[in-house]
This record gives C-alpha cells, sequence and structure tokens, in this order.
C-alpha cells in the first residue's frame, strides 16, 4: 500500500525539496556541465585564451596510445577488484552464515576495514608490502621472490588491486550475508532432504537465489574500482611505475593538474561520467526486472 | 515402504532439555498424527526423523536401520514443509526433477514420473510455471508433488496445511487422506489442528511440554484420554473439568451434586480428583431423570447445535453443554441436566493421570 500525503498549496512541496535540488545542482550539475564545456575547448597552460576546437579533444584521446594503455589497465583493474571482492567477501559470508558462537564479533570485525578511509587503506598495503620494511615483502623476499613494487609493473598492479579489494570486501560482505540471512531455512533443508549436498545446495539454490544481491554488487563494485579508487592509487604508486598501474580516473587528474590539459582532462572525464551512466541506466533496468523472483 | 521405531528419544538444547523421552512403534504403511500445542515439541521430533536435528540421545529407526547418524538424504524420506519450501527460481517442473535429478535418475524416468504425480495433483497444466505463478492451494500441491515423485519409504508432513484457508484446508486434508488410501506410504504428519489429527490419523501422539501424553487411535485417545491434558486439547468445545471428590459407595461429588460412576476407583472416600464431562455427552433431562440444573449464562446457536454456557452450583463450576439444535432457552433460564455414568471421566487431582 502506498501512502501519499498531498500538499494544499505548492509553496511548501518546493521548499522542501529545494535543499536538495540546491546541492545538486551546485555540486553536481554545475561541475558536471562545466566539465562538458571545457571538453570542447583548449586552453592555456595558464588560463585565458580558451579555444573552442568542437570534438578534436576526444579524437585526441582515442589515438592517443596512453589512454588506451590507460583504459586496459583500468579493465584489469576493475575486473580483478570486482571478482575477488566479490568471491572473498561471498565466501567469507557463507562462513559468517555458519557461525554460531561468537558470530556478532566475527561479523563485526570484517566490517571494519570499511570504516578505514581509501588512502588510508592505501598507506596501509604500501607500507606492508614496502620493498625495504613491509613486513610482508620482507617474507616475500625471504621466499626467494624478487618483490619491488616500485619498479615492477605487475606487482604493482598487484598491490593497489589487494588495497582496492580490501576494504570493498567488508561492503560487499553485509550485503552477501544480508541476502543469505533471507534466504528461508527450510529451503535449504528442502534441498538436503532432496539429496542435495552442501556444495550443489550452494550452486543451485543459494546463489541463483542471491543474483540480485551479486548483481547490485557487481555495479557498485565496478563503479567502486573505476571511480573510488582514487586515493589508493595516488596514495601508492602516483600511478607508476611507468603508467603501469594508471587507471583513467588517475589519468583526468595527471592529465588536468600535472599535465594542465585541461581540455583533454575533462573530455576524458566525459568518457567516464558516460560510463557511470550506462551502468546506472544498466543496474535500474535489470534490478526492476530481477528483483521478484 | 517402512516402519519406524522411536526409541527413548531426547532432545536438549545446550542445558535445556525439550524432549523428555519418547517411545515409539510406527508399523508400516501407518498414518501417524503427532499432535500438540505450539512448542510441545512436536515439529522437533518430526525434524530428528527427517535428520534436521541431532538426536541427543535415544535411537530413531527406519526400516529397522538405525538413522541417528544418517544425513537426510540416505534415510529415504520426504517431507513437506509448512511454509512449502519450494524453490523460488524455479519452475513446478523443475521443483519435482530436482531431487530425482541429485539421484541421477534418468530423463525419461524423471519425465514419467513428474508427470505421474502432477497428474495425481491435477498439476498437469501448471508444470511450466514460476512458484509466485501459484496460489497457496497449488503451492502445497507443488510441495505434496516433490515428495510424491521421489517415492520415498516415509512421508513427514510439517504442519502442511496451516497456511491455508479454511476450506482448502478441508479440501487438501481429505485430498492427503485419499493420497494415503492409494499409496500406503508409512506417514507421520504434525499439526495443532485436533480436526486434522482426528481425521487423517491411524493413531496419534498427542504431545505436551516434550512428552507423549498419549498414544492412541483418534477414538481411543477421546473416548478414554489418558490426562487432563490430552481430555482438554481433543474434542471442541472442550471437556468440561470440574473439582470433585470421590464418594464412597462409587460415587463422585461435583458442585454439591452426586453423581454415579460406571467403575469404582480406588481410593478412600475424600480423596479430591477432576471430573471431566464432554458438552455433546451431557442432555437435557426431565425432571425425574435430572442430575442437576444448569444457571444459563449466554446461548451460542450453531443451527445443527446449540452451545450453553453456564454455572452448576457454586459460581465457580463453569460448564459448556452442547444440546441439539431444536432447544431454544436463553441467559436466566435453569435448564435440568443428566450425565450417563460411563460418560464421566476421573482424573487424580494432582497429576492430572486418569484414574
Amino acid at each position: 500500500m502506498e501512502k501519499r500525503v498531498v500538499f494544499k498549496g505548492k509553496l511548501l512541496p518546493y521548499l522542501l525539496v529545494a535543499p536538495q535540488i540546491a546541492v545538486t545542482l551546485i555540486f553536481f550539475i554545475w561541475p558536471a556541465a562545466q566539465a562538458l564545456k571545457q571538453s570542447v575547448f583548449i586552453e592555456g597552460a595558464f588560463g585565458g585564451n580558451a579555444q573552442f576546437v568542437w570534438l578534436d579533444n576526444f579524437i585526441e584521446l582515442f589515438s592517443d596510445p596512453g589512454y588506451l594503455h590507460s583504459a586496459r589497465v583500468t579493465v584489469v583493474f576493475s575486473a580483478a577488484v570486482t571478482f575477488f571482492g566479490l568471491a572473498i567477501a561471498l565466501l567469507l559470508a557463507v562462513m559468517a552464515d555458519r557461525v554460531i558462537r561468537g558470530a556478532t564479533v566475527y561479523k563485526t570485525l570484517l566490517i571494519w576495514p570499511y570504516a578505514v578511509a581509501p588512502a588510508v587503506a592505501g598507506v596501509l598495503w604500501g607500507f606492508l608490502f614496502n620493498p625495504t620494511v613491509g613486513n610482508l615483502a620482507y617474507i616475500l623476499n625471504k621466499l626467494g621472490y624478487d618483490w619491488n613494487y616500485f619498479v615492477n609493473g605487475g606487482q604493482a598492479l598487484v598491490l593497489v588491486i589487494i588495497a582496492a579489494c580490501w576494504s570493498q570486501i567488508s561492503y560487499n560482505f553485509i550485503f552477501f550475508l544480508a541476502g543469505l540471512q533471507s534466504i528461508p531455512r527450510s529451503l535449504i533443508e528442502a534441498a538436503a532432504i532432496d539429496g542435495a549436498g552442501p556444495g550443489r545446495r550452494f550452486w543451485t539454490i543459494v546463489f541463483p537465489l542471491l543474483s540480485p544481491t551479486t548483481f547490485f554488487l557487481l555495479v557498485v563494485n565496478v563503479v567502486h574500482a573505476f571511480f573510488q579508487t582514487f586515493g589508493i592509487i595516488h596514495a601508492v604508486t602516483q600511478g607508476g611505475p611507468a603508467n603501469a598501474t594508471e587507471i583513467l580516473v588517475f589519468k583526468v587528474y595527471n592529465d588536468g593538474f600535472r599535465g594542465l590539459d585541461l581540455g583533454g582532462s575533462a573530455a576524458q572525464s566525459v568518457v567516464l561520467m558516460i560510463i557511470v551512466i550506462a551502468l546506472t541506466v544498466l543496474q535500474f533496468r535489470f534490478i526492476e526486472r530481477r528483483v521478484h523472483y | 515402504m517402512a516402519g519406524v521405531s522411536i526409541r527413548s528419544v531426547k532432545k536438549s538444547y545446550g542445558e535445556i532439555e525439550v524432549i523428555h523421552g519418547i517411545d515409539c512403534e510406527i508399523a508400516d504403511g501407518e498414518f501417524i498424527v503427532i499432535l500438540g500445542p505450539s512448542g510441545c515439541g512436536k515439529s522437533t521430533l518430526l525434524r530428528m526423523i527427517a535428520g534436521l536435528e541431532e538426536i541427543t540421545a535415544g535411537e530413531i529407526a527406519i526400516d529397522g536401520r538405525v538413522v541417528n547418524d544418517l544425513e537426510p538424504k540416505d534415510r529415504d524420506i520426504a517431507m513437506v514443509f509448512q511454509n512449502y519450501a519450494l524453490y523460488p527460481h524455479m519452475t513446478v517442473y523443475d521443483n519435482m526433477a530436482y531431487g530425482l535429478r541429485i539421484r541421477g535418475m534418468s530423463k525419461a524416468e524423471i519425465d514419467m514420473r513428474v508427470k505421474k504425480a502432477a497428474a495425481i495433483l491435477e498439476l498437469d497444466g501448471l508444470l511450466a510455471r514460476k512458484p509466485r505463478q501459484l496460489s497457496g492451494g497449488q503451492r502445497q500441491r507443488v510441495a505434496m508433488g516433490r515428495a510424491l515423485v521421489r517415492e520415498p519409504s516415509v512421508f513427514l508432513f510439517d504442519e502442511p496445511l496451516s497456511n491455508l484457508d479454511a476450506k482448502l484446508r478441508v479440501q487438501m486434508r481429505i485430498e492427503i487422506r485419499r493420497l494415503h488410501q492409494t499409496l500406503k506410504t508409512t506417514s507421520i504428519y504434525v499439526t495443532h489442528d485436533q480436526v486434522e489429527a482426528m481425521t487423517l490419523a491411524d493413531r496419534l501422539i498427542v504431545m505436551n511440554a516434550g512428552r507423549a501424553e498419549q498414544i492412541g487411535s483418534p477414538m481411543e485417545v477421546y473416548a478414554r484420554p489418558a490426562t487432563t491434558f490430552v481430555a482438554g486439547f481433543i474434542g471442541s468445545p472442550a471437556m468440561n473439568m470440574l473439582p470433585g471428590r470421590l464418594g464412597d459407595d462409587g460415587t463422585v461429588e461435583v458442585a454439591g451434586v452426586r453423581l454415579p460412576v460406571a467403575a469404582p476407583v480406588a481410593g478412600t472416600a475424600g480423596r479430591p480428583v477432576t471430573v471431566g464431562m464432554r458438552p455433546e455427552h451431557i442432555a437435557r433431562a426431565d425432571q425425574g431423570t435430572r442430575t442437576f440444573d444448569l444457571h444459563v449464562d449466554v446461548v451460542e446457536t450453531l443451527g445443527a447445535d446449540t452451545l450453553v454456557h453456564g454455572r452448576i452450583g457454586g459460581a465457580g463450576n463453569e460448564l459448556i453443554v452442547r444440546l441439539p439444535g431444536s432447544v431454544t432457552t436463553g441467559p436466566g433460564d435453569v435448564v435440568p441436566l443428566a450425565v450417563a455414568p460411563q460418560n464421566l471421566h476421573l482424573f487424580d487431582a494432582e497429576t492430572g493421570a486418569r484414574l
């Protein structure tokens, strides 16, 4: 049953939504419009003498091997962050769902990493894996593995993936656990009587019933990997070594604020904006269809 | 097909014992109903038979094989759950076929069994639907179908009808009975509904607070309730229970009235007892045959019958009487009543056990 409040006048409802609208306009719409505008201009490095160049910024972008490299890094990075973030969280949630003694403590501890800011998480992992002082790096080197993410691009990418996954696992864990707990116990019991072992029960009953949750998290995690990992990259690798960890959002910052190519950077922002809009549309379309099974 | 033996089965959760030792031999093909109020442990007992709860002490054997340490899937049972527990993402067909596929049955065999069960349960046209597209009664049938196709040696039902409306419940009750008459599979059925229990059961296990108060056929349980609990739980409206005392000449004194007892009871005169009389066993009497008077408070007219609520003797002795619908009476009237000696039930006032 839907509850509807009917206002008599027009003034009050507009007043009530005004703060939200104002915030959206000032902090979202206006900057986005600025980015759109800037993406079709070339501007001098010290500001002023802006020149309207149509879509030249975009054309240049897609013919730039550096940008395409960054796009590939981003795909690898976000696929890895999303996959491992979801898989590990699901594993932990399934185990937490079976824990009886000390369940609250266990769950609380698993949720904590989400409270750590991405940049701090980055510093933390960067420190653990620091080739000179890091504990984990020391162990890796002892094991005969030549670990130095300052010079090895692959290792640097693995490190930022770990750091980005780590905090995201907590977030995914909460949703998976809630999803698991909303599956009626009797369904699992019915499957057990039907002869399905634990593995089979999981893949044929639990996992399909979790699919709306999984899909929601998939989109959220991709968005996270694309956009919210800036802090981690900035704190740990600065996009290096040799641009091996330069994901798109970091390149926006690098090109715009360090390279001072404001037009090119704005064009990159617009591309990211289109990606996130597409993801959002996909999510709403899909979830609306799948939410009631 | 198989019999089920329950031997001094106990269940504890930590320190707290919830089932205090139940014994019952269930014969092959028998329909057993476990009846009791909520929280009496009846579902727990069923779940122990299914293998969904561990057995703390005692033994359960199915077809002569002790199953205490067997997984549910190895016990050759099928269970119908209260909330049906249908797999929401599968079609009706897949719901029924799930267990068979896991057992590696051939496609043709699965198809044959599912079609057969669907025909019995009139689910033919619904096989391609998802559970959410079905009505409550249809879901119930699918849940039964899922148990049927497995052709297990024991069916377990955990309050399967309690989510249905009254009319459907009556209809499904008859269908379950009919199904059992055709298949003759040993069935154990848990319910808190005494009408379901009476109509379905070959034998009843009446449970209260983790104990089996009485095990017997519905008629035995109705005619000779073993305890005051059973007496009050079976029958509607419930049996009248009044405090009384044994007289010295094969009589019992209730509310200042002396009533003859059919079979004399051991015990000295003056021993306190609880006297039970079923509302339907009390009849309107003439002045000559009357044994006591009822001062009428409330009259409920049901058509075929009239339920008369009133008091006898002192203020505390309330009584319900079921009289034919033709009897007209109203609040304030005094109705002369009589009860046959063989219809008096005597229970120990302290233990509640039948005397």
